[in-house]
């Protein structure tokens, strides 16, 4: 797989901000069609097979299924001894540290046939533009450790995660029960609603590694970018392999295209208290397609624990939560409590000077005022919780925690 | 007026702890979201039909 310049014979790279392909040595520039020769694939980007079209039943829509055979091809297996990641590497790179714990405990494994992809998206985000959006979110954060800022932009590392591509039929007849208040009265409401769509590229990804929910937080990319798989397109990063099982795979992109179909037919009923009463689904897969999508990834170490930041390789979308200060946090809060409390203690003072409120009437207001202080704690400390828990979620995804799920899941418990 | 400043300090703590916490949402967890139907939905959802009736 390693390409030699014809100038010096040194190993060529693929250029993310050029798109084409640059010898590392002479710094010689060749394009991408230069490279690659022409495909005698016939099939273009973003081909269906057994497409429906609007006007055809359920009956008519051809369910996929594989009767091709599978495409292999060679890779180099490296081992994280430390995390058990399996990366795919091309003969032309040498892996020195794992992109996903960031411990130098990788090591060589195998030789390894794996499912050729069908398509490739090259990476439109370069490293250097990678690591820029990082330092960027990072310079904002009101409450990142100050170490935390001071990162090695060496370790980032571009990975072509594998995904799967869905195109799903899925119909389905509904009815609920809803409520329908207007201003002087509330009725009760029964709501049919018929409807079908064709979803075309879901995006599931297909390695354990990484978790569902931060590939998701990926989304979305522009399929528009996707190219027939070439093999060349990897030298220069590491590829991620396919570990993840079919039903598995099916079942979870049948289960997005369900969520995403009833949450559309729900926003078309204005009612209140809705409840599905009967349904019928039909949900057909009718094609699939293995492709491998670009993402930059970044493992920051603070505090003993790894947080891992990825950047979208095509869109630049950045996802990862980061750490916080301890100390930080408690000396905003503390500040903003004296200036908020300061604030409405005089918001008080003058309501109670206007309306010419004594201290016999306030007490005599206390059984409305002690409500009314214990419900607006409640509201804040309602949407506050929320907050906490979104951010909390996204800080466990990029942090150790989940990457020890995931070794205790493929290396039994090492814990 | 003790009254009053209890009550200030007490609102202006949930208020400071909201505004904290909304801050570190907002800069600590980048992409958050996820892509919706219309990233993969072609053509959308059609609908073949809808009726509303009222419950007697």
């Amino acid at each position: 797989m390693t390409i030699k310049c014809p100038n010096c014979g040194g190993a060529i790279t693929y250029d993310p901000a050029s798109a084409d392909f640059m010898c590392d040595l002479c710094g010689s520039i060749f394009l991408a069609k230069d490279i690659i020769p022409p495909s005698d694939s016939s099939e273009k980007t973003g081909d269906m097979a057994g497409k429906p079209s609007s006007g055809q039943s359920d009956e008519d829509i051809i369910e996929y299924s594989e009767d091709t055979e599978i495409e292999t091809m060679d890779y180099n297996v490296y081992l994280c001894t430390s995390c058990g990641a399996e990366l795919l590497i091309n003969e032309s790179e040498t892996a020195t540290f794992c992109a996903y714990c960031g411990q130098p405990t990788i090591v060589f494994d195998r030789i390894s046939k794996h499912r050729k992809p069908k398509y490739i998206m090259p990476f439109s985000v370069s490293k250097n533009q990678a690591v820029s959006i990082i330092k960027n979110y990072i310079k904002k954060g009101d409450f990142i450790p100050d170490e935390f800022k001071k990162f090695n932009p060496d370790v980032i590392r571009g990975i072509y995660v594998p995904f799967w591509l869905y195109d799903i039929y899925y119909h389905d007849c509904q009815y609920f029960e809803g409520i329908v208040k207007t201003n002087d009265s509330t009725q009760h409401y029964t709501f049919l609603r018929d409807a079908k769509i064709n979803f075309k590229h879901i995006t599931i990804d297909a390695s354990k590694k990484l978790e569902n929910f931060s590939s998701r937080r990926l989304e979305p990319y522009n399929m528009s970018y996707l190219q027939p798989f070439e093999p060349h397109y990897l030298a220069g990063f590491y590829a991620d392999c396919s570990d993840e099982n079919m039903t598995t795979l099916d079942m979870l992109a049948t289960g997005r295209a369900a969520g995403m179909f009833n949450r559309k037919v729900k926003e078309s009923i204005h009612a209140e208290n809705l409840v599905i009463k009967n349904t019928s689904p039909v949900c057909k897969i009718t094609n699939k397609e293995y492709a491998l999508l670009p993402v930059w990834f970044m493992v920051i170490r603070h505090d003993g624990l790894n947080y891992t930041i990825m950047v979208n390789g095509q869109s630049g979308k950045l996802v990862g939560g980061m750490p916080i200060s301890k100390e930080k946090v408690k000396t905003k809060i503390a500040y903003w409590t004296v200036i908020f409390s300061i604030l409405i203690f005089l918001a008080f003072s003058i309501v109670l000077a206007a309306f010419g409120i004594d201290s016999e009437i306030l007490y005599e207001l206390l059984m409305y005022i002690i409500p009314l202080v214990i419900m607006t704690c409640g509201a804040l400390y309602d949407k506050t919780a929320k907050n906490w828990k979104s951010y909390n979620i996204s800080k466990q995804l990029s942090s150790e925690v989940g990457m020890d799920d995931y070794v205790s899941d493929r290396q039994g418990d090492l814990k | 007026m003790i009254i009053c400043l209890i009550c200030s300090i007490i609102i202006g703590f949930f208020l400071a702890l909201y505004v904290v916490v909304k801050r570190i949402k907002d800069t600590n967890d980048a992409g958050d979201s996820t892509a919706d139907i219309k990233e993969f939905g072609q053509g959308s959802l059609q609908m073949l039909a809808a009726e509303d009736s009222r419950l007697r």
